[in-house]
């Protein structure tokens, strides 16, 4: 009763912007899904859409088996955490977890039991009588929380609730939210740009990421499978980080050395029989390595070295195209020379021009 | 929508357009139907002034009025009510009417040939035509003495006595109904237009399913059409009670011919016009017997050929009222064209998603209260203002020298702007400056509070201060003097807004970033150098915003000139400005066209300043 | 130095006040002598017992806060629900309908003086509060001043109160207008004090002395008692007073309308 299903949606914003692309999405009941995508991908957009606070120009939005794609928001029983904490600045915060309810027209009693049940939860029962403007940026966005749960909607729907809080905040708070959904055992759409947090919270057993890019789900799946089985080239390139590269090249079946791909300045043998002409071909950073020049199968600029302490990135230049190295700890690498590239040939993976995996 | 819901929908606003298009005919046949029974009744009290002598002189017990309560007692009815005060004073005979003629006059109306509404005449509340019916209530009567009143279908007018001081009684008139349609048979054209319209839309919509361009346009002009129908309805109604009146007067006038006392061989055209007031009575020629439209002087006139004696014609001329008809389309066009303006509301509805659908009501739900105030009470008198400004007389106006007084002083006054600008920024520094300490404090108080005083406690505690400006030698005081009353008005002026200026720089100091002093300090500038190239330029909008709201004040400035000069010293309007002009010459001379023509004129002027403002707005309204 | 400098010309300012308070002490002969005498030579409070008479001092008080309390709601109200529609809802013609209001704006109050006037007469409200209070209860400035104030508030918040089941009317009601409290505190004091003080429209549309609000009444005076300085410094004082304490009650909000007002347009 509380899945979320998109079917064919789409929306084209006043100015011709188009933000989704007869998108469909399954949200089982129950279940936490993590939508990840690059800003601008349009995750926002379909939480609104959910919500009800944006109406779709195609398509419809499912609630458990209802159609609400018309419906005005309050009609939907789903809850939604923004990206920015937003109390109401003038109401206190027990009021500002009681409007939810008291808009509902819930029996007085009932209310200030629930608020207090709710603001327990969240651990913020001690400043239920403060003003939001005194309250700490973690403790608001508790609240907003709180507000969200204390009328246990069918959905909740978080878009980016935790970017705006430090790294320590963010932690605390994604285990909480964690809990939570264990707790509740409500359907969670969890929506977020950063990939480690998409692995962390779709991590659990039986949970799902899906990854948007320019408004169209390309891949759903448990985070080894989007990381592993990429479903396409923006799905390799946005997860991992850095993601994975991508460098077009031209597939060659007649090499002196048997068939290759010529990318960049690297020429890679293949076992590639089938394929001649434009390609991309994906290898992860991790797979990426360095020799002298000459002794792999090409050579590269460097053009930034970055050591980060238990790994070194290095960003190198092979034709005009980019290329990332991540080498285990401290590298001996410097930045303006030339070096030769090694690369594991089994962790290819190759794409057709229009990105979608060569079997 | 569904298409059958659509075509039920359009069907609908189409009944509901022509109802109401058929109401506001209706509205206005009862209108003109009651003008027609208002004025003839007028004529008729003044039918009967005219023609009823004096009281003899000998009978004097019993009093008149007694006569008629003398008649009435054989009636069923319960006895009247005891005499009404009226009947009372009617002892300086010489006023009021002989009652036994009165009497005879009153019956004889109802014989008239033609006449077309039944007359009663009251003497006091007494009835006298039908001496059975009830009488006139008593307030009714003593309300006449201000206006005519419509009661139970009747209109009421005063009868007053002979000098035309008091009312003595009243007369009645109920109209008896009559056809006005244009059509011969008295058939309007409004009903088998409102059928018509109504079947076009249905037939349109059920056909069509939903209105295409075309089919649009079609109910658009049925629409057209059945405004132009009950148009032409209302006129006709309007034309007839014209012609009502005129042959109505006509067999009074007839009447008067061989009635007015004393009787004389040849009737003056004078004293048939003394009936007639409401119209003109001229010697005239033989001429048919319908009423007639012909120009007199380029006037259009409605004319009717009276016979009065043998072989002696006169004319009695109307101004028609179906020239004022025109004003019903106020209604008529809207109410009828309230149906298509449904239907594309309704397109527009179904075309619309639903939730623009639903923000548009809410925003005209909340907009409403605004918009119908804006529109009554703002944009209507503005239009009425323009409107009033056609009838004065411009040229004259622009020959006017005190016009052109009034336009320079105007403008030397707002030349204190400046001054007081320059004042209230250095009272702005000087309170920034020290705004920590009990100084400045002391100082911003001090020049809020003429800023909070209103102008009136100004203008009267700057009249007791000029006082001293006449050292005591008999002369006469600054404000009286044609050279230095209006610089007086400006020192006030300067001392009194100083204030609210000081405010608003205030404000813009407080709005300065401290960084940019600081970074301009530590290039080395001092205080000086700092104000001229970091504060002065800072402040520059808000600057502009004061001397420019500075000076539209100044220019609309009243009261201090109204409470200190009256415009004066006279005879040389030293102080008279454009809005003191405009007040005396609407409300001192009464004329209001040609105050409306100098607000017109002084406020296109004033738009010439607006203009910079409004751009401020604008782009702060585009902004944000 | 330069603060006693200050204090100098503060005193400067208010002296003309000062006078004021010290006239309507003096007896009526007291003005005649040269030169006229700055104290009260034997100050009498006869000059406010009669003038509380004359005005009628109670019945013109309860005029003007009529007026001013009435015109102030009323701008508050209609300037909220109007500035609301054009700042937070989308419906077609909004923008055609926002230019046309800040053409309203460019119409001077002079200009509708003698149309209102007629109006007003012809409904028979001349010399009455429907008169009286009517034509002042929308102001375009104010509708522009809330839109302004309704224009800041996040996205979010009008968002998040949808998704917690808002409705339009709670949303305008609960949420939007308690956060723009600053504006229509600003909006209310101004509007009060503007009609406290106006003149012109009451003078024109009230006859009867019962019908006057302070300004008319005290020109009254001036024009009845012409001769008697004292008598027209008193009734002068009388409706000071009100005034300025209703500012100093309003003293903390007059700050953060000007704080409000100060970066908009007042035409
Ligand atoms: N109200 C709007 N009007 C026009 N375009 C919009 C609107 N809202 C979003 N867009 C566009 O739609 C696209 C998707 O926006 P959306 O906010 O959904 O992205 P997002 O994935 O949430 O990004 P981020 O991670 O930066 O929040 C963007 O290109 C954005 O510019
Ligand atoms: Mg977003």
């Amino acid at each position: 009763m509380g899945s979320v299903t998109l079917r064919r949606l789409s929306k084209i914003f006043d100015g011709g912007i188009q933000a989704l692309h007869d998108l469909d999405l399954d949200v089982r009941d129950g279940e936490l899904l993590v939508l990840l995508g690059p800003s601008g991908s349009g995750k926002t957009t379909i939480l609104r859409c959910i919500a009800g606070l944006e109406e779709p120009t195609g398509g419809d939005v499912l609630i458990g088996d209802r159609v609400v794609t018309r419906d005005p928001p309050r009609a939907r029983d789903v809850a939604m955490v923004f990206q920015t904490p937003t109390l109401y600045p003038h109401l206190s915060v027990r009021e500002n977890i009681a409007f939810p309810l008291e808009m509902r027209g819930t029996a007085d009693a009932q209310v200030t039991r629930r608020v207090v049940e709710a603001a327990t939860r969240l651990g913020i029962p001690s400043v239920l009588d403060r003003m939001p403007d005194t309250l700490s940026e973690g403790e608001r966005q508790r609240a907003a929380l709180a507000r969200a749960i204390v009328r246990g909607p069918q959905a909740f729907l978080f878009d980016e609730p935790l970017s705006r809080l430090d790294a320590k905040l963010r932690i605390e708070l994604r285990a909480e939210l964690l809990a939570l959904h264990r707790a509740l055992g409500a359907t969670m759409i969890y929506v977020t740009h950063d990939q480690t947090e998409a692995m962390t919270m779709g991590g659990g057993a039986g949970q799902r990421i899906a990854v948007l890019h320019e408004g169209r789900v390309r891949q759903v799946g448990t985070p080894e499978e989007i990381y592993q089985r990429p479903a396409d080239v923006h799905v390799a390139r946005f997860v991992g980080t850095p993601g994975m590269n991508v460098l077009q090249g031209r597939g060659r079946g007649t090499g002196e050395e048997g068939p290759v791909i010529e990318a960049g300045s690297l020429v890679i043998p293949v076992e590639l029989s089938t394929y001649e002409g434009e390609l991309q071909v994906g290898i992860r950073p991790e797979f990426v390595g360095l020799c002298a020049v000459d002794k792999g199968v090409g050579n590269v600029d460097v053009l930034v070295v970055e050591p980060l302490g238990s790994e070194t990135l290095v960003h190198l230049n092979t034709g005009g195209q980019a290329l990332v190295a991540r080498l285990p700890g401290f590298a001996d690498v410097r930045v303006g020379t030339r070096v030769g590239v090694k690369v594991d040939r089994r962790r290819l993976y190759l794409f057709d021009a229009a990105g979608v995996p060569l079997a | 929508m569904s298409s059958r819901g659509w075509a039920a929908a359009v069907t609908v606003a189409a009944t509901i357009a022509a109802t109401l298009a058929l109401a506001v005919v209706f509205a206005a046949e009862r209108h003109y139907e009651r003008a027609f029974a208002f004025r003839i009744a007028g004529t008729t009290a003044a039918y009967v002034a005219a023609v009823t002598p004096p009281p003899q002189p000998p009978p004097p017990p019993p009093p008149a009025p007694r006569v008629v309560r003398g008649r009435r007692r054989p009636s069923i009815r319960p006895a009247p009510p005891p005499p009404p005060p009226q009947l009372a004073p009617l002892s300086p005979a010489a006023r009021s009417y002989d009652l036994p003629s009165l009497l005879t006059q009153a019956r004889a109306l109802q014989t008239l040939p033609g006449w077309s509404s039944d007359v009663e005449v009251y003497f006091g509340t007494a009835p006298l035509v039908d001496a059975t019916a009830p009488p006139l209530s008593p307030d009714d009567l003593s309300y006449l003495a201000a206006a005519g009143l419509w009661r139970a279908g009747r209109a009421l007018v005063p009868l007053k006595d002979r000098d035309g001081q008091e009312v003595v009684g009243a007369v009645a008139v109920r109209p008896h109904p009559m056809p006005h349609g244009p059509l011969p048979g008295g058939i309007g054209f409004a009903f088998p237009a409102a059928i018509l319209a109504i079947g076009a839309a249905a037939a349109t919509a059920f056909r069509e399913r939903s209105l295409r361009p075309g089919a649009r346009g079609g109910y658009v002009g049925a629409a057209l059409f059945l405004a132009l129908a009950t148009y032409l309805d209302v006129r006709a109604a309007a034309r007839q009670s014209t012609d009502r009146w005129l042959v109505d007067t006509r067999r009074l006038l007839q009447e008067a011919a061989t009635r007015l006392p004393p009787p004389r061989v040849r009737v003056a055209i004078s004293d048939l016009a003394a009936i007639v007031r409401d119209g003109e009575v001229v010697a005239g020629e033989p001429a048919d017997s319908p009423p007639r439209r012909v120009r007199v002087d380029g006037e259009r006139r409605a004319v009717v050929a009276v016979l009065i004696g043998s072989g002696r014609w006169v004319e009695l001329r109307s101004v028609p009222a179906e020239l004022e008809a025109p004003r019903w389309l106020i209604l008529l066009l809207p109410s009828a064209l309230l149906g298509p303006l449904a239907i594309l509301l309704l397109r527009w509805a179904e075309r619309t998603p639903a939730r623009l659908r639903r923000e548009t009501a809410i925003a005209w739900g909340f907009l409403g209260p605004a918009g119908l105030h804006l529109t009554v009470f703002t944009i209507g008198p503005a239009l009425y203002a323009i409107y009033l400004a056609t009838a004065a007389n411009l040229p004259a106006l622009a020959r006017d020298p005190v016009t052109w007084n009034a336009l320079r002083n105007t403008a030397l006054y707002a030349l204190y702007v400046p001054v007081s600008v320059a004042l209230a920024l250095v009272a702005a520094l000087a309170v920034f400056r020290y705004r920590q300490h009990w100084g400045g404090r002391l100082l911003s108080t001090a020049f809020v509070l003429p800023y909070v005083a209103s102008a009136v406690v100004i203008a009267l505690v700057w009249q007791a201060i000029y006082r001293w400006g006449s050292f005591g030698l008999g002369r006469t005081d600054w404000l009286s003097n044609t050279g230095s009353a209006l610089p007086a008005l400006m020192l006030i002026s300067v001392w009194a807004h100083m204030g609210g200026q000081m405010v608003v720089f205030l404000a813009g100091l407080q709005a300065i970033p401290p960084a940019y002093l600081d970074a301009a300090r530590v290039d080395g500038a001092g205080a000086w150098r700092g104000f001229w190239r970091v504060t002065l330029p800072l402040l520059r909008p808000v600057t502009w915003f004061v001397v420019l709201t500075g000076v539209l004040g100044a220019l609309q400035m009243f009261t201090l000139v109204f409470v200190l000069t009256q415009g004066g010293p006279s005879p040389s309007h030293a102080t008279g400005v454009m809005v003191h002009r405009i007040y005396q010459t609407a409300f001192g001379q009464q004329a209001f066209a040609l105050a409306s023509a100098l607000a017109v004129v002084f406020a296109v002027m004033l738009l010439i300043l607006r203009w910079p403002q409004l751009a401020i707005l604008r782009r702060q309204v585009r902004n944000a | 130095m330069r603060k006693v400098l200050l204090g100098v010309v503060a005193v400067g300012m208010v002296a003309p006040f000062l006078y004021m308070v010290s006239v309507s002490f003096m007896g009526e002969g007291e003005l005649l002598r040269w030169p006229p005498p700055l104290l009260p030579h034997a100050p009498t409070t006869g000059n406010y017992s009669a003038m509380v008479e004359v005005l009628p001092y109670a019945r013109v008080l309860l005029n003007t806060a009529i007026l001013a309390g009435c015109v102030m709601v009323g701008q508050v109200l209609t300037s909220a629900a109007a500035g609301y529609a054009f700042a937070r809802l989308r419906f077609p013609g909004r923008d055609g309908i926002i230019a046309a209001s800040l053409a309203i704006l460019t119409i001077p109050a002079i200009l509708l003086l003698v149309p209102r006037y007629l109006m007003i007469e012809s409904l028979g409200w001349a010399d009455t509060y429907p008169g009286l209070i009517s034509t002042e209860l929308v102001s375009v400035w104010g509708i522009f001043l809330m839109r302004q104030a309704f224009l800041m508030l996040p996205r979010e918040v009008e968002d998040a109160a949808r998704m917690d089941g808002a409705g339009e009317w709670s949303l305008f009601w609960r949420v939007a207008l308690p956060m723009v409290r600053p504006a229509v505190t600003a909006l209310a004091l101004l509007a009060f004090l503007d009609q406290w003080r106006s003149f012109l429209w009451p003078l024109v549309i009230t006859r009867s002395p019962r019908m006057a609000v302070a300004d008319v009444a005290l020109a009254h005076v001036h024009t009845t008692y012409a001769g008697n300085l004292p008598y027209q410094m008193a009734a002068a004082v009388l409706l000071t007073v009100p005034l300025l304490l209703i500012c100093l009650c309003a003293q903390r909000y007059m700050l953060s309308g000007v704080r409000v007002t100060g970066a908009s347009v007042r035409l």
